[in-house]
């Protein structure tokens, strides 16, 4: 009974997705408003049952599963990220006349996957959990089957396809090195052990989109629709890296050195990469989506000090995570916002003037992008600051130089649409939509979340410190 | 040694799967890699699993792979080969993926590390009763949560081969 009311906020999310898939294809007349309000309030109960979970501690499935505070954190901005992905596609979906009932359910199952990738303990609950949120990626990038979003699919589902068999391998060397696939298994073979964790490390970097994995990315973003590259930039993207975070400090005795300087080389060669690809983007969704692996960059920063203080490098990822996702989710909103009802604008040239047009709107874009640079006083900058702390605090002083100075690099890139939207001129008459409610509220929680972040980070940052 | 002799098969009919350029040719060398595969499979003694690979992959599924293959009408002609951007980039990191794998693995072996931990249970650890015991004990979370996986594989297979 008790495990049950533990594991309720994971089970929930499975629950109504099969409940409005079932709803919707017995009532087909049944609106989109009212299963989106379901999907919202279903993530709502999960936070609600995250959050009390997280305040009553710690509690074990039989092996496979521990139900720890960082499980319950994480389905908590799991469950965020996915309410703001449901309701920021509202009038994408919409406009587009797309069936609502499968969007939703996908997004809660890739929830689920989410929950499953941050509680498992063995490898082979960590690969279901996987597969399900991607499975559920893949599909959802090719939601509106017109010829970019199919070919992003198509491109997903093969080079994701790839990396898991990657991964796959190295689960099953793990297996020959230790006899056992539960993390915590101590190698018998320690020399397996380097190529079983090399492989796996390659399978995570590819999920994560770091540095010589990260080709499909850039792709991939800018061909799916919109809200589900929103999605992409943000759950699972944090799924991902939560996953990581748990083979990292699951594997007993740590990487060891030699993984410490690998992880060093790939979180820098991921930043610098990100950052000098993006520099030139004339496309801003292909330049956030460049912009997404430099910030992958970064959080690898918090795996190199794992090895030291896993405490410490946790609660910097995590809330590295969460400034993310209300970041980078309030920029796709601003573009989403912009979108036609038939086509994307996400043209440099086609923001340019909106600081006269849509002063608020602007200002909005302008807030996230310089939190995505990493400006004070808002979350972007706190997080990097914590961050880049802890890893000074171990000794990286050459990581934590190169990663300033990539920060420097990026203001080039997130000041050039503000630069647009200020001081260009208006390329073409085109009227604004009328104003999109869901949009708009999830832009103003994004901002005032930004700047909560940003002015008084000590509350979150001892929630997540457990 | 019989390992050997099998790997050299599995890689010679994969390689010749990709290389062949009329797609029926290319599925029938893929049946030829599949019963490699499962004949492995016998030696490692996983007998359920080789039995399943014969029958789902070598069978059923190369089925519909002609099926689909006919559907389709495709012809060799049309299957040529076509250079893609970025081609040499993706070959190089192809075979530096490669090379840095087999260099692992190699190294390995020179350093007779490669010493497997033996299965448990000898030669019965592969049986269907003994398989069938271990989904249902020790792996009977993951073999439920799979359940949620292949709910989500069927949904989007019906999204995606729906018409619009």
């Amino acid at each position: 009974m008790n495990i049950l009311i533990q594991s309720l906020p994971l089970l929930i999310m499975p629950a109504v997705a099969a409940f409005i898939l079932l709803i919707g294809a017995m009532w087909r007349r049944i609106s989109g408003e009212s299963l989106l309000i379901m999907a919202v309030a279903g993530l709502v109960a999960a936070l609600f049952f995250g959050w009390q979970g997280f305040l009553a501690g710690t509690a074990s499935f039989p092996a496979d599963i521990i139900f720890d505070k960082i499980f319950y954190l994480t389905v908590i901005i799991i469950a965020i990220a996915l309410a703001l992905a449901m309701l920021v596609s509202y009038n994408y979906l919409a406009e587009r006349k797309l069936p609502w009932p499968e969007y939703l359910a996908l997004l809660l199952f890739a929830g689920f996957g989410a929950g499953l990738m941050a509680a498992g303990t063995d490898f082979i609950v960590l690969f279901i959990g996987l597969e399900t949120i991607s499975i559920a990626a893949y599909v959802l990038a090719g939601y509106t089957r017109d010829g970019s979003s199919k070919e992003a699919s198509i491109k997903y589902f093969l080079m994701g396809a790839f990396a898991s068999a990657v991964l796959l391998f190295g689960i099953a060397f793990f297996y020959g090195a230790t006899g056992s696939v539960l993390l915590s298994a101590a190698p018998i073979n320690k020399l397996l052990m380097v190529l079983a964790l090399a492989l796996i490390i390659s399978g995570a970097a590819f999920k994560v989109a770091a540095f010589p994995f990260q080709w499909w990315t850039p792709d991939v973003y800018e061909g799916s629709p919109l809200p589900v590259t929103a999605f992409f930039a943000t759950a699972v993207k944090a799924a991902a890296f939560i996953m990581l975070f748990r083979i990292v400090a699951g594997i007993s005795g740590g990487l060891g050195l030699k993984f410490e300087s690998l992880l060093i080389a790939l979180s820098v060669a991921t930043m610098t990469f990100g950052n000098l690809a993006a520099l030139f983007q004339e496309n801003i969704k292909r330049m956030l989506a460049y912009s997404s692996i430099a910030h992958a960059g970064y959080m690898l920063i918090a795996f190199v000090v794992l090895g030291k203080d896993a405490n410490l490098a946790g609660a910097a990822l995590l809330f590295y995570i969460l400034a993310y996702i209300v970041m980078s989710m309030g920029a796709f909103g601003v573009l989403i916002y912009l979108s036609g009802g038939e086509k994307e604008f996400c043209n440099m040239p086609d923001v340019a003037g909106l600081g006269r047009r849509s002063p608020w709107l602007a200002a909005v874009f302008g807030l996230f992008l310089l939190s995505l640079a990493g400006f004070p006083p808002t979350a972007g900058f706190v997080a990097k600051f914590y961050l880049f702390k802890s890893a000074m605090a171990h000794g990286y002083v050459l990581l934590v130089i190169a990663a300033v100075i990539n920060s420097l690099i990026s203001v080039y890139y997130y000041m050039r649409p503000v630069v647009a939207m200020y001081f260009g001129e208006f390329q073409q008459e085109r009227s604004l939509p009328k104003i999109r409610y869901s949009v708009a509220g999830v832009l103003i929680f994004c901002a005032i979340f930004v700047i909560i972040l940003g002015l008084a980070p000590a509350t979150i940052l001892a929630i997540l410190s457990h | 040694m019989i390992f050997y002799l099998i790997a050299f098969g599995i890689v010679v009919t994969a390689i010749l799967t990709i290389a062949s350029r009329n797609s029926v040719v290319s599925a029938l060398w893929l049946v030829a890699c599949l019963f490699a595969q499962a004949i492995l499979m016998v030696t490692l003694e996983a007998h359920l699993v080789a039995a399943m690979q014969v029958l789902l992959y070598a069978g059923a599924i190369m089925v519909l792979i002609l099926f689909v293959i006919m559907l389709l009408n495709l012809t060799p002609k049309e299957l040529k080969w076509k250079f893609i951007a970025g081609e040499r980039l993706i070959l190089g990191s192809g075979v530096i993926y490669l090379a840095g794998v087999m260099g692992l693995a190699l190294w390995i072996i020179y350093k007779k590390g490669a010493s497997f931990v033996p299965a448990a249970g000898g030669g019965t650890a592969g049986t269907v009763e003994a398989v069938g015991k271990l989904l249902l004990t020790k792996y009977a979370l993951p073999f439920e949560l799979v359940s949620v996986t292949l709910l989500v594989a069927i949904v989007g297979a019906i999204l995606t081969g729906r018409g619009k």
